[in-house]
């Protein structure tokens, strides 16, 4: 158990982790990676590697699968990884508790006396009478801020001196942080809810179903573009609705979308949609009346076309309804609507027929009458409700915090002793924490005052070149 | 007005260029420091006034678009140079190395010098409508995000060339060149400083992308580098504070980081993605 406790607690081990981490990350933004919808599914796995990887990798292109290399932040070697380097950071941070509360509280005047005596103290020799070198220290360190505390034994006097204690507690922030993150992230991903195809036709109200019990109903979508063609703004007008109740209604936009409770509606994408109406035509009943969303995208013989359906089960029809290519179809005329009728949903039923009705007109197809009325559009929402969202914010803030804390707040630890000399005062000092730039530079400072006293040796530091 | 300080910021640029190499010839022969002094004085001037004009181009874009101007390559590019420039002047007030000032100039002339081939290749027209698709509209997050990202880079190119300096010394210290201890100081000081900000550009952009695309973090191309290059700087961090890594280790730990900022900066080249946007 210590062995493996003094595995995950070691630094080492910990930059392994994350020199190995950063490698693996990099594979996942040079090589191409599997959009999440083809990850899920086998067949669309391997239709990906067909037709996207092997033309970009050749034959290495089963090697980079069976590596996982092409889902990279979902493979087991990530997960692995990330695992590791959590467990390596829980195990650090509960290994550093008690030292840091002993940091935080200050070194004490038995370790402060064994680290003077330890031959990498600095000692100087200075005419000042040690009386005077006690003024002068304190000025020193009162100038700067520290606490200081000082104790006497006998002729000697010695100082602790100590400034910005709570940067230890800095790097055990960033460290939490992390934690807090996975955390975040891991309940983000198991208990939120997100669907990101929710689509609505103008006009029409759409259930968003469980748990919410709440309808979107698209009043108006509008694509607005600049000069250049370039899309300047897309906004759906929107209201939700609870038991038929208007609960909340506004605009969404791309970076303002509508909440409601946890839930957030994100606008994400759009199309176009029909509005067409379906009647007996005998008795002139209406069999259905709204709009259609032609949301699902097809390529065939060379054209893009965009589909919706309509399920008409109690006259046992199910209908495809598709818009004409852009830029010219040779198969559906422009602003017309292609009709093809299954006697029953797909792909189990049979293609009957189809017909092509020029929008504003009508057509008749077994006893229905078939009248597209209008070209509208439909737009895309992404739910989501992330009850993780909030402790990765506070893990970000969490992990600034520390970084300030640490880089510019620096623990300053600097323990001084005086005492009476022939030639004036004796003056040893040492800093903590020598592997700190901030330390050095400070220990550095405090010899410069030191050797503005009268210093005898060692030599005042000399000036630096400016090149 | 933009073309003037553009040009004038290239030209500026070029000049700091020839007069570091006169400095560096002259500093290695030994002249003496006078001839080095009225150079140093020369080069500080030319750096003072690219960085004026550096601003001067932000500031007339920003008014001429009505937005930061941070949405193409040639705008980056640009903020970048000046992230250079200005932090370059800083370092330069603590530790009075114009070697290293005016080496970190050509950093940016390099990146001007782009700006200035997607200009004459006609990828980017300066003249032409800026117009930000919805994605980019949220000007906060937009100005904020990527100057961070400017200032931060911008720590980190002289951070690499203190480091290249550093490393040139490893078999022997050069007494005409800054000394290496101070270099890796300075070095270190660049990366206190621009870490917390890669790392606030991290944060914005996650905090961007989840009112954007509804998701803080997607595994983007673009995305994905920069928390590479927030490894590397964080690996160096960690070496450093907990290991005492000094010296050459760091040096190269320094110069591959930086390879992985530039990989980072020019991955809208090569990546698709959702900063696919950014190209010019």
């Amino acid at each position: 158990m210590n062995a493996v406790l003094r595995f995950f607690s070691s630094v080492r081990v910990a930059l392994w982790i994350i020199l190995l981490l950063a490698i693996v990350s990099l594979s996942g933004t040079l090589l191409r990676q599997m959009p999440p919808v083809v990850a899920a599914d086998p067949e669309l796995v391997q239709l990906w590697l067909e037709q996207v990887a092997r033309p970009a990798y050749g034959g290495l292109t089963g090697v980079l699968d069976f590596l996982g290399l092409f889902d990279v932040f979902h493979s087991p070697v990530f997960l692995v990884l990330g695992s590791l380097l959590i467990v390596s950071i829980t195990v650090c941070s509960l290994k550093r508790w008690p030292s840091l509360i002993k940091i935080s509280r200050g070194v004490d005047s038995e370790d402060a006396l064994r680290l003077l005596d330890k031959g990498h103290a600095t000692r100087a020799t200075s005419r000042l009478s040690a009386g005077d070198g006690v003024a002068a220290i304190e000025n020193f360190f009162t100038k700067r801020s520290y606490r200081l505390r000082h104790l006497s034994s006998g002729e000697v006097k010695l100082f602790l001196a100590d400034k910005n204690r709570l940067a230890p507690w800095g790097t055990y922030a960033i460290h939490l942080s992390l934690i807090l993150l996975i955390a975040g992230y891991l309940v983000g991903s198991y208990s939120g809810y997100s669907n990101d195809s929710f689509i609505v036709a103008e006009g029409e109200t759409r259930d968003i179903g469980a748990p919410y019990g709440i309808s979107v109903h698209l009043e108006s979508f509008e694509d607005e573009y600049y000069a250049t063609g370039a899309p300047k703004d897309y906004r759906a007008q929107v209201q939700l609705l609870s038991a038929g109740v208007v609960i909340k209604e506004g605009l969404i936009r791309v970076n303002y979308p509508m909440e409601y409770g946890g839930l957030r509606i994100y606008q994400s994408f759009f199309g176009s949609a029909v509005r067409i109406g379906v009647a007996n035509s005998s008795s002139g009943v209406e069999v259905f009346n709204g709009s259609i969303a032609l949301a699902d995208g097809f390529a065939a013989e060379g054209y893009q076309r965009f589909s919706g359906t309509l399920d008409l089960n109690a006259q046992n029809l199910f209908v495809y309804l598709i818009s004409p290519a852009a830029g010219g179809d040779p198969v559906i005329p422009a602003d017309s609507i292609r009709l093809e009728f299954y006697d029953g949903e797909q792909p189990e039923g049979q293609f009957i027929d189809f017909i092509n009705i020029p929008i504003g007109q009508h057509a008749e197809f077994q006893g229905l009458v078939f009248s597209p009325e209008e070209m509208t559009q439909f737009s895309g929402f992404q739910l989501r409700e992330d009850p993780g969202l909030g402790l990765v914010w506070a893990s970000l803030a969490l992990f600034m915090l520390g970084l300030v804390l640490v880089f510019y707040f620096p623990h300053r630890q600097i323990i001084v002793s005086i005492k009476p000399d022939t030639k004036g005062s004796r003056i040893s000092f040492t800093a903590l924490g020598k592997k700190n730039q901030s330390a050095i530079e400070e220990m550095e400072a405090f010899g410069r005052a030191v050797a503005a006293t009268g210093q005898i040796a060692p030599k005042t530091p000399g000036k630096e070149n400016m090149n | 007005m933009q073309a003037i300080f553009f040009w004038g910021s290239l030209l500026a640029l070029g000049l700091i260029f020839l007069l570091l190499v006169a400095y560096f010839l002259t500093l290695r022969s030994n002249k003496g420091m006078e001839a080095g002094a009225t150079l140093r004085q020369t080069m500080m001037g030319m750096l003072v006034l690219s960085f004026v004009l550096l601003s001067g181009l932000i500031i007339t874009r920003w008014v001429d678009t009505g937005h930061g101007p941070f949405t193409s390559m040639w705008e980056f590019a640009v903020a970048f140079a000046w992230g250079i420039i200005g932090l370059g002047l800083l370092y330069w007030m603590r530790y009075r190395l114009m070697l290293v000032t005016g080496a970190s100039a050509v950093v940016a002339l390099a990146l001007i010098g782009f700006g200035a081939y997607l200009f004459a290749t006609g990828e980017f027209d300066p003249s032409a409508p800026s117009d930000l698709v919805p994605a980019l509209q949220q000007s906060f997050l937009l100005s904020t995000h990527v100057a961070a990202a400017a200032l931060s880079y911008g720590a980190f190119a002289i951070g690499f060339v203190a480091s290249i300096m550093f490393l040139s010394q490893r078999k022997q210290a050069k007494p005409w060149m800054p000394a290496p201890e101070t270099l890796d100081r300075l070095s270190y000081h660049t990366v206190i400083v621009g870490f917390p900000l890669l790392t606030l550009v991290i944060i914005l952009g996650a905090i961007w992308a989840e009112y954007s695309w509804g998701r803080y973090w997607s595994w983007d191309p673009k995305e994905t580098a920069a928390l590479v290059t927030w490894f590397f700087y964080a690996a160096y961090l960690h070496t450093r504070v907990l290991k005492g890594w000094q010296g050459v280790r760091s040096a190269w730990l320094l110069v591959i980081a930086f390879l992985a900022v530039i990989f980072t900066f020019f991955g809208n080249y090569f990546f698709e993605g959702l900063h696919a946007f950014e190209v010019v």
